[in-house]
């Protein structure tokens, strides 16, 4: 009896890893066909409105950039130098140095020539002690926030408070902002007043040629490790977050690089801190869940979009160690978001949000690496105790491979028919070669990472999650990331 | 590629095996079918994306070669040494469209009689670009009205015109701004007319559009900014765009929408910044009874126009709200609105006053005049 309970209670379980995976790839493939269609669409918008056109006139509204940084001794110059070369009509810089341990302040007070001066806030968002703000002497738009740590959304929370442009923009400190990529993302905002909020594209610098903080050279890193998360980001950004933008269904705008309107960020809260909502390390992801909240419920029209051109340069990480806090932190962070805002599941209140976007990032998303690790394990027991053909398991896993390959093969896709970053052939045939490749081992290992982030987000654990960074290259330099 | 193989051979391996079981087993079946299907895709879209690289290599490698031929002679005709017809000689069959996509890059560029000369090059290759502007598609539609509307041409005015009432927002705005780039008033009034179709995008955007026609355009802009009938958010576009003129008798008019009472508050403040930018003393009385004003945005913009008309006697009113105002916004204003009309001294002693506002005071002092 028992052993017959075991074996429905295995087809079962058999049964919703089948069904997981049939709805995650299919939910994939979906927003990488929407996205296609939203992608060919925008790239003929581009080619009619002149970007030098948009910059020459006096509309753009000006911008805040709130850097937070903790412990960035060795980018925090090169980053605030490459903001200061944007190209932009009128905007401010504010790096919150959120209570580094190391020379951050100092490194920025010598690059810039710092004095302290008042600045008057213009919210009033609770956050850590604030201890002085500066200005920079030979840079009157910048500024630099230095305050007791908090987190960094203690530290956008700082800046937030201080910035008195319509707009603010929401970076990492370790982040390289193209020189259009401000007058790229406002674009939103000034063809539809309602857009409270934009994400831009984020892409990997490692392997890349930094000149003076700007790409010149754009390459695929030496690394596995990092070409790997070249191809996942393609998938991630291109496929994904432009398919469910072209839904206007929205749920993450990427901490990296996003622009925002601040009247609206200021009346739902600012982001969420241990001195405001609580805190949580996915602090992106639930702003822009607790902003489709707000405006919702008080009836306010909104739009909240991805646009693909607007690029920010990052460095991922080159070692398993630090990736892997990387993806536990960021799963910590989607389930944290979503959990907080669990009436939104199937709420026909909040429209496609509450029955696309919200029970796919859920239930998909969010416990989609719980039931893949398990499967796992439980196709492996059932191979091993002989209740299972291998032929079986090798067909479902050649589906998952297959179909895997299709969808990454489809990103690159899409890359090639917008914006072809990487120039090279071999860089095509490379992006090929990892779209196979990453379905053994590293797949696996990020499911495993992803299970650990759910597992600690229930055990509530905090912190910025720490990677070892060697800085942007020197000109002529290569990056090779950490 | 090297993890594929030990998959790829133990399926060859047992294939004997595969076979027969798929042919008895439905599941097995979908399986291998599913595995087949999604293989071809697979190739299919590797296929594709090389294909599209191929391609773009190529249109990249035949777009150098066209511009390395067409350039030269461009420069030639800019500079009047040749005539635009004889450039057009140099256009092959099937090059027409590239042709004139360059002639666009340049007319971007210049003005006057050398636009002039651009636009008679690519005349002839322009009758395509026309046909689209009728088409289905948008982003069609917006480059071919962009095209046409950067080159000027009078003879496709009705169509660039036509297309401000296109049912795409992008086409109209790209029509719009062609319009407004031709600086000349006759465009005005179509433009002007369709203000409410954009209203979607930032009034400052707009108004900097319409100020761009240059002052000309003010008559129409007045008309708009008194007509109580349209929506506040066009009447406050107007008069940013007056402001952006320096358009003196559209005092007159701020002051008659600001006695209009209650109202939008974006109109409200625009119509003070109008006042504050050509207004004189004998606006003052309005702007006065604006500082009052339960909105505290009204209020700051009000305080803000004070600092530029008032008179010594204002000082006090401003000194009152940058200690007193319930709101920092309208306590900075006014704290800016003291340093541009001689009250510097006043914000000195706010700043060393140990107030709750001598933080507002410092900032305002350090400030450097933009």
């Amino acid at each position: 009896m028992t052993a017959r309970l075991a074996l429905i209670a295995l087809d079962v379980f058999n049964l919703v890893v089948l069904s997981y995976f049939v709805a995650l790839n299919s939910v994939y493939l979906f927003t990488s066909i929407v996205a296609f269609h939203a992608l060919k669409k925008y790239s003929r918008r581009l080619k009619s409105l002149d970007i030098r056109d948009l910059i020459a006139s006096a509309g753009a509204p000006p911008i805040t950039i709130i850097v937070p940084a903790f412990d960035e001794e060795m980018t925090c110059v090169d980053s605030t130098k490459s903001l200061l070369a944007l190209n932009y009509p009128q905007y401010e810089i504010v790096v919150v140095n959120d209570g580094s341990r190391d020379t951050t302040l100092q490194r920025l007070q010598e690059a810039f020539d710092l004095s302290p001066v008042a600045r008057l806030p213009t919210a009033e968002l609770p956050t850590a002690t604030i201890r002085r703000t500066y200005r920079s002497r030979q840079y009157p738009n910048l500024w630099v926030v230095d305050k007791e740590n908090g987190g960094k959304a203690d530290s956008l929370n700082a800046g937030l408070n201080v910035c008195a442009t319509p707009y603010f923009c929401a970076m990492d400190a370790d982040t390289l902002l193209e020189r259009e990529a401000l007058t790229r993302i406002v674009r939103p905002f000034l063809e539809d007043e309602k857009t409270v909020a934009a994400g831009g594209i984020i892409r990997i610098v490692n392997g890349c040629t930094v000149r003076s903080g700007v790409v010149t050279e754009v390459r695929l890193g030496k690394s596995y490790l990092a070409r790997l998360q070249v191809l996942e980001y393609l998938r991630a950004f291109l496929a994904g977050r432009m398919g469910w933008s072209a839904l206007d269904a929205t749920l993450i705008i990427s901490g990296a690089f996003g622009l925002f309107r601040r009247a609206t960020v200021v009346e739902a809260g600012g982001f969420a801190s241990a001195a405001t909502s609580g805190r949580t390390v996915g602090e992106d992801m639930e702003l822009v869940v607790r902003l489709h909240r707000h405006c919702r419920e008080n009836k306010i029209p909104y739009r909240i979009t991805f646009i693909p051109d607007p690029v920010a340069w990052t460095e991922c990480p080159e070692r398993f160690a630090a990736l892997g806090r990387q993806r536990d932190r960021w799963q910590r962070g989607l389930a944290e978001s979503l959990t907080r805002h669990m009436r939104m599941l199937f709420n026909p209140r909040y429209g496609r949000i509450g029955f696309l976007a919200y029970p796919h990032f859920f239930l998909l998303e969010m416990f989609g690496p719980v039931v893949e690790f398990t499967g796992y394990v439980v196709f492996a027991l059932t191979v091993f105790l002989g209740l299972a053909s291998p032929l079986y398991v090798i067909a479902f896993f050649m589906v998952a491979f297959v179909f895997g390959t299709a969808l990454s093969i489809a990103a690159v896709g899409l890359e090639e028919l917008t914006f072809r970053r990487y120039p090279r052939f071999s860089d095509l045939t490379r992006l090929f070669g990892l779209a196979m490749l990453e379905h053994f081992g590293f797949r696996q290992l990020l499911t495993y990472w992803r299970v650990r982030g759910v597992i600690s987000s229930w055990r509530r654990g905090k912190g910025w999650g720490e990677m070892r960074r060697r800085g942007f290259a020197v000109e002529g330099g290569v990056n090779s990331g950490s | 590629m090297i993890g594929i193989l030990p998959l790829a051979l133990t399926v060859a391996a047992q294939l004997d095996r595969l076979i027969p079981l798929a042919l008895q087993n439905r599941v097995f079946l979908i399986l291998i079918v599913a595995i087949g299907a999604l293989f071809v895709v697979t190739v299919v879209l590797g296929v594709i994306a090389v294909v599209l690289r191929a391609k773009n290599v190529q249109k990249a490698a035949r777009w150098q070669r066209l511009e390395a031929r067409w350039e030269p002679e461009f420069l030639e005709v800019l500079a009047g040494r040749r005539q635009p017809e004889a450039v057009r000689a140099l256009v092959a069959p099937g090059d027409e469209l590239y042709f004139v996509d360059l002639v666009l890059r340049y007319a971007r560029r210049v003005r006057g009689t050398e636009r002039d000369l651009l636009a008679r090059m690519a005349e002839p290759f322009l009758p395509p670009v026309v046909e689209r502007v009728h088409g289905a598609d948008a982003e069609r539609r917006a480059r071919a009205v962009q095209t046409l509307g950067e080159l000027g041409l009078p003879r496709y005015d009705r169509e660039v015109i036509t297309a401000l009432d296109d049912p795409s927002p992008l086409v109209a705005m790209i029509a719009a701004r062609a319009l407004a780039r031709r600086e000349s008033p006759q465009y005005a009034a179509d433009v002007l007319a369709r203000l409410h179709r954009f209203t979607s995008w930032r009034p400052s955007f707009l108004a900097s559009m319409l100020s761009s026609m240059g002052p000309d355009v003010a008559a129409g802009l007045r008309e708009t900014l008194a007509d109580p009938s349209l929506v506040s958010t066009v009447r406050s576009i107007a008069a940013i765009a007056l402001r952006q003129l320096n358009d003196l008798p559209s005092a007159a008019v701020a002051v008659q929408v600001l006695a209009e009472g209650g109202g939008d508050r974006d109109l409200l403040a625009a119509c003070l910044r109008l006042l504050g930018t050509v207004g004189s003393t004998e606006h003052l009385s309005t702007v006065r009874r604006m500082t009052t004003s339960d909105d505290f945005v009204v209020r700051a913009t009000a305080f803000g126009a004070l600092g530029t008309l008032g008179e010594p006697a204002d000082l006090a009113r401003l000194r009152e709200a940058a200690y007193q105002d319930v709101s920092h916004w309208v306590a900075i204003s006014a704290a800016r609105a003291l340093k541009d009309s001689g009250g510097a001294d006043v914000l000195r002693d706010l700043a060393s006053a140990g107030h709750v506002r001598s933080s507002v005071a410092m900032q305002v002092l350090w400030e450097v005049p933009e």
